[in-house]
């Protein structure tokens, strides 16, 4: 209670802070900002131990790499944290802690879109938004009630699970206004960078197609549920666009898709068993639609379309996994998908054909006595 | 360990009021639902918990060993409920499904109970009497960040769906306690 009296006292007393953190920046712990530090510094530990932590050097350089590009020298500032959880979202902390989860980089098309992302959430961090919400509060009681939360949340191994990431994210949540400051930002830093500045706009076409197509939604996903309605960003984004003059704006997709590839896989899985097949086909249809040829991409739509199991998904579903096929990089499970339609289908030849082809394929596939015991049903 | 850990439990859910806990024989064969039969092995605690539709077995104590039943899954049912969530939300079963559609099923189930990255492998097919049944492995992380592993144990009858399912931290206590599950549903009889 001490330590809350001194930040209460402290918050009376401080000076506004209009500037952004200088590089090294740490506020004295007696103070409001010192507190909010510290209950960032709780946060980050428990995202630093997390079983979900992804530890790849390489992707984490590239991450960071774009992160730095936009931050300039308040890069050293900024630590990144990408986390294996199959959602769009990233936040940032008040201490310079970035969280990136994978859903997010399964979701974004090109360098472009993570740098809008990356950007907004910079933006908070540069603009101190964490620091103003707190003076905005505008009682005691709702001061200690958001330090009662930053400390119950700090205590309870906040990385574990999409809902404690999620109150990790909300601890240091924002004002519409801090978001649409954020955008604003973000859009700055992007493009000054030479992004291309459609691809911001484009961000919330995407998330409002897939969170439109789920019946079962509960609302507005994490990263989106202070923020402005999407419709409003994907208006004022595509009007920030229209107002930048023509010059050869850079995407970079294909050294964003280089970095991402050999996670697709794992990533795709993770989206598949988060078990809501609507959104994932209008995700799927979508990078399907957008990328080259990609055998895991159109393998996990086919596996979206068999669990939709809406009208119409059996074909569907049977053509994604050829498409997935007909690609350099087919997966041998694109037979096995085959071979369960054709065996649901009452197909009997089709599906030991495609069983037949599976096993060729991956002789050492760990449901190679199962696959054998469809044939031999099939057969029999 | 067994020793001590169930009055330890059994203490707490005492004080907690809201549990009911019976012990389980290790030498009697218990009906677990559907007409399946299980012989136990070793003595077990078997808990319900308020707002948990199924009762489910441990021996060292809840999130330490967990082997659930979910019995007589009907098509269109969930194989198990979880508050707040219609069993649309959760997935269904439907006859038509194939072992690898349950598996799928189980996974998404387990996400939909707040588990974090569950992954199954190693779908395969086992016998129990005359019937025809299938065995698959799952990892996944508990909501507070707990690596855990698991085994199932499926069976399509009738139409219906009876899946056995343990759970345990992959630190010692799944390989601690495999044996005895590989046993307990080795035991599996059908009526």
């Amino acid at each position: 209670m001490a330590a809350v009296a001194a930040l209460l006292l402290a918050a009376n007393t401080a000076q506004a802070l209009e500037d952004a953190p200088a590089v090294g920046y740490r506020p004295d712990p007696s103070t409001i900002e010192g507190g909010l530090w510290m209950a960032g510094d709780k946060a980050e530990q428990a995202v630093k131990t997390s079983p979900q932590l992804v530890h790849d050097a390489a992707l984490n350089a590239y991450v960071r790499s774009v992160v730095c590009k936009l931050a300039g020298d308040q890069c050293a500032s900024i630590r990144v944290y990408i986390v294996e959880v199959p959602r769009f979202n990233a936040y940032m902390m008040p201490n310079g802690a970035m969280v990136v989860w994978t859903g997010l980089l399964l979701r974004v098309q090109n360098e472009a879109q993570l740098a809008f992302i990356l950007g907004h959430e910079l933006t908070h961090y540069l603009h101190r938004h964490a620091l103003d919400s707190m003076r905005r509060a505008e009682t005691t009681s709702s001061l200690l009630t958001l330090f009662s939360v930053a400390a119950a949340g700090a205590g309870v191994g906040i990385v574990g699970s999409v809902a404690n990431l999620a109150a990790a994210g909300m601890l240091f949540a924002h004002t519409r206004d801090q978001e649409r400051d954020a955008d604003s930002g973000g859009f700055d830093l992007a493009t000054a960078n030479n992004y291309d500045p459609r691809q911001a706009a484009s961000i919330w076409q995407f998330v409002m197609d897939e969170s439109h197509a789920n019946p079962h939604a509960e609302g507005r996903d994490f990263f989106t549920a202070n923020h402005p309605t999407d419709a409003e960003r994907l208006a004022t984004l595509t009007q920030k666009a229209d107002g930048m003059a023509a010059q050869s704006w850079v995407t970079n997709e294909a050294a964003f898709h280089s970095q991402t590839k050999p996670f697709l896989d794992r990533w795709l899985e993770d989206e598949f068993n988060r078990g809501e097949p609507e959104e994932s086909v209008a995700m799927l249809e979508r990078l399907v639609a957008a990328n080259p040829p990609s055998g895991p991409l159109s393998y996990y739509l086919g596996e979206a379309y068999r669990r939709r199991n809406a009208a119409g998904d059996i074909d569907r579903a049977s053509n994604a996994y050829k498409a997935a096929i007909a690609t350099s990089d087919r997966p041998a499970a694109a037979y096995r998908g085959l071979g369960l339609l054709a065996m649901k289908g009452g197909d009997k030849q089709s599906a030991c054909d495609s069983f037949t082809q599976y096993l060729a394929t991956a002789p050492e596939a760990d449901d190679r006595a199962m696959i054998q015991y469809y044939l031999t049903q099939l057969q029999g | 360990m067994r020793r001590f850990a169930i009055p330890t439990l059994m203490s707490f859910l005492l004080l907690a009021g809201c549990v009911s806990v019976t012990g389980i024989d290790a030498a009697k064969p218990v009906m677990v639902g559907d007409g399946i039969t299980v012989n136990p092995q070793v003595a077990w605690a078997s808990v319900s918990l308020p707002n948990v539709s199924d009762v489910f077995w441990t021996i060292d104590g809840i999130g330490l060993d967990e082997l659930h039943f979910y019995t007589g899954i009907a098509p269109g049912q969930p194989l198990m409920k979880i508050p707040g969530k219609t069993a649309a939300e959760i997935g269904t079963y439907a006859a038509t499904m194939l072992p690898n559609d349950v598996m799928d099923l189980l996974a998404s189930s387990l996400e939909k109970e707040n588990y974090q990255t569950v992954h199954s492998s190693g779908l395969t097919p086992v016998t129990i009497g005359s019937h025809a049944a299938f065995r698959f492995n799952l990892t996944f992380s508990t909501p507070s960040g707990l690596e855990m592993q698991g085994t199932a144990l499926a069976i399509q009858q009738n139409g219906k769906l009876d899946v056995i399912l343990f759970l345990a931290p992959r630190e010692y206590y799944f390989a601690h306690c495999q044996p005895i599950v590989d046993k307990i549903f080795a035991s599996v009889q059908i009526a």
